[in-house]
């Protein structure tokens, strides 16, 4: 694999102000994320509900502004980026939508919607942004009838197609797929990840998979990031995660995947507590009080991401 | 299924109808009768509907019919005036607030409260001073009013629309804001712009009719179906049918007018087209 980063992630941080009366409060949704994204991969970015993974997310495609850190792009930082140059990077940079039905603006034809994508920017004439919006329709799966119909009209995988449809017909580098399949039936997400897997060959993606989904998390990615309240707590290839966590965290989400047979379930972790307020200011380590393997230290002191073997990275004292 | 498409096109039909026979009395008005509606004939007053005046006479003897078919420009004109100047200015205000939201959208928003709470008759007495109490006067002054409906309506959708992915998808393709804002967000606010543009020309109306009783509106010769209306309520006894020609006319064309809008909203709307 070539190991050129296209997206590299610099102590990102975003976070919502909160007023509760007269004191202002922090969410910190994402806080303190580094990472790097290489050519051809595919990285799995998993954590339960609110960890920050949505956020991070959306501010590597520029829907949010980070609070602090930087993203680049090649080399270039994109939170420092012109109008006209940021216009470049959306070229580049898309996105696939969690929820089908509602990423699709119901007010237009999906040849209309996969259009919006090439109204700015592209260099063609309106003849060959037609063909090409055809061409695309037919490459995600979709009926020849299709362009002329409305969302609605379509089932949730269908609309997911559109969606695929509508960040390709860019020629996007890197595609950052934010829980693309979760809404949808079992089913259908196999055809789904199988489309995704497909135009990755054929179109030489990236791709940043965000999921709670372990299982099609370890089905689709190369390399995996966990993340926990806002911070990362593993990063690794997709082996040495599932063969070999770590951290307390990972091992715990680990054990949860639903397994055939009896005997497995009996070794399960389940976590005791709950997730702390991403208001809060946490000393120690952000997972401390619901880990089972916390020591006096853990308390404390706050653990930097250390690697231990070569590409896994984990952030925990132990 | 078919009958009942079927019914909401007899409805439209209907509608369409009314709406057709008002704009052509407001073009060609000399089509529909043969009378001046300012002549005075004190021999012929407050008569009852005959074959001459189909539907009577007024309290100087002028036809009633002739009255309304003359009457429809200026409250036709009132009306849709007010409605289309107030969609112009109120929808682009209420997009830009509830996009932008922050410092714009409070500047803005506060405009539109002092609007609405400037008392709407001192503002016609200070526009009929300026101007002339014309048909423009007449829409500018209710439309002065008026217009922040427009506007608190739209930015109230826009706050909801902005939330959702497929803005947000829009703005990952790379489009403008200016055109997530005017294509994407407006679009699916159309409903309620289509509804709440029905209902202000019906209030426009009868708006004008209150403004004409005040003296406010139109000079009393001219005709038109609010001051009719105020002018016949004094002979309520002696002729309904000049009451209820003003009242009935006004009822079907505001009623029209809502029914037309019903149906746009469901025309615009892909999902009930099927």
């Amino acid at each position: 694999m070539d190991k050129t980063p296209i997206i590299t992630l610099k102590d990102v941080k975003v976070h919502f102000p909160q007023s509760q009366g007269f004191k202002k409060k922090f969410l910190r949704a994402v806080d303190g994320v580094s990472f790097s994204i290489y050519q051809g991969e595919t990285v799995g970015l998993v954590g339960e509900s609110g960890c920050g993974k949505s956020t991070l997310g959306k501010a590597i495609v520029g829907l949010l502004k980070p609070t602090a850190g930087q993203i680049f792009y090649h080399d270039n930082d994109i939170t420092k980026l012109k109008k006209d140059d940021f216009v470049k990077y959306r070229k580049n940079v898309q996105m696939i939508f969690q929820d089908p039905a509602a990423s699709l603006n119901p007010r237009l034809k999906v040849s209309q919607i996969v259009m919006e994508s090439l109204l700015k920017n592209v260099d063609m004439s309106k003849q060959e942004k037609k063909e090409l919006v055809k061409k695309m329709i037919k490459t995600v799966g979709l009926s020849d009838d299709a362009p002329d119909k409305y969302p609605h009209e379509f089932s949730g995988g269908q609309q997911q197609r559109v969606g695929i449809a509508r960040s390709l017909v860019l020629n996007p580098e890197f595609i950052v797929c934010d829980e693309a399949v979760s809404a949808l039936d079992v089913s259908v997400q196999a055809q789904i990840l199988n489309l995704l897997l497909q135009l990755k060959k054929d179109y030489n993606l990236t791709y940043l998979f965000i999921s709670h989904n372990l299982s099609v998390v370890k089905h689709m990615c190369d390399r995996i990031v966990v993340m926990y309240l806002g911070k990362i707590v593993e990063i690794g290839s997709r082996d040495q995660v599932f063969e070999n966590p770590l951290h307390p965290y990972t091992k715990a989400l680990l054990s949860a995947i639903p397994v055939a047979g009896k005997k497995e379930r009996e070794n399960r972790i389940v976590l005791t507590g709950d997730l702390p307020s991403p208001t809060d200011v946490i000393e120690g380590c952000a997972f401390h009080n619901r880990c089972y393997e916390c020591c006096e230290e853990c308390n404390v002191k706050c653990p930097e991401l250390r690697e231990v073997e070569p590409g896994h990275f984990v952030s925990c004292i132990k | 299924m078919l009958k009942k498409t079927r019914k909401i096109n007899f409805v439209t039909i209907f509608a369409l109808v009314i709406l057709t026979i008002v704009i052509a009395m407001v073009l060609f008005p000399a089509l529909f009768t043969s009378y001046d509606p300012l002549k005075v004939d004190m021999t012929k007053k407050l008569l009852a509907p005959c074959g001459e005046h189909i539907l009577g006479t007024d309290e100087y003897g002028r036809d009633i019919f002739c009255r309304i078919v003359y009457g429809a420009r200026s409250s036709v004109c009132v009306g849709l005036g007010t409605a289309i100047l107030s969609a112009l200015i109120g929808v682009p205000l209420g997009l830009v607030a509830g996009y932008y939201g922050g410092k714009a959208d409070n500047i803005i928003m506060r405009i539109m409260d002092a609007f609405q709470s400037f008392p709407s008759i001192l503002l016609a007495i200070l526009l009929s001073t300026i101007f002339d109490t014309s048909i423009l006067s007449l829409i500018l002054t209710i439309s002065a009013v008026s217009f922040p409906r427009f506007a608190k309506l739209v930015r109230g959708n826009v706050l909801v629309i902005k939330k959702q992915d497929y803005v947000a998808a829009a703005k990952v393709a790379g489009v403008s804001n200016s055109y997530i804002m005017f294509n994407t967000i407006l679009k699916n606010c159309m409903s309620v712009v289509v509804i709440q543009f029905s209902m202000l020309t019906a209030t426009a109306i009868l708006i004008e009719a209150g403004m004409s009783f005040l003296g406010l509106g139109l000079e009393p010769p001219a005709p038109a179906w609010g001051s009719m209306l105020f002018y016949a309520n004094k002979y309520v006894n002696s002729s309904i049918s000049y009451v209820l020609s003003p009242t009935f006319t006004i009822f079907l064309v505001v009623l029209s007018i809502n029914l037309l809008g019903d149906a746009l909203r469901d025309i615009l709307d892909p999902k009930k087209k099927s």
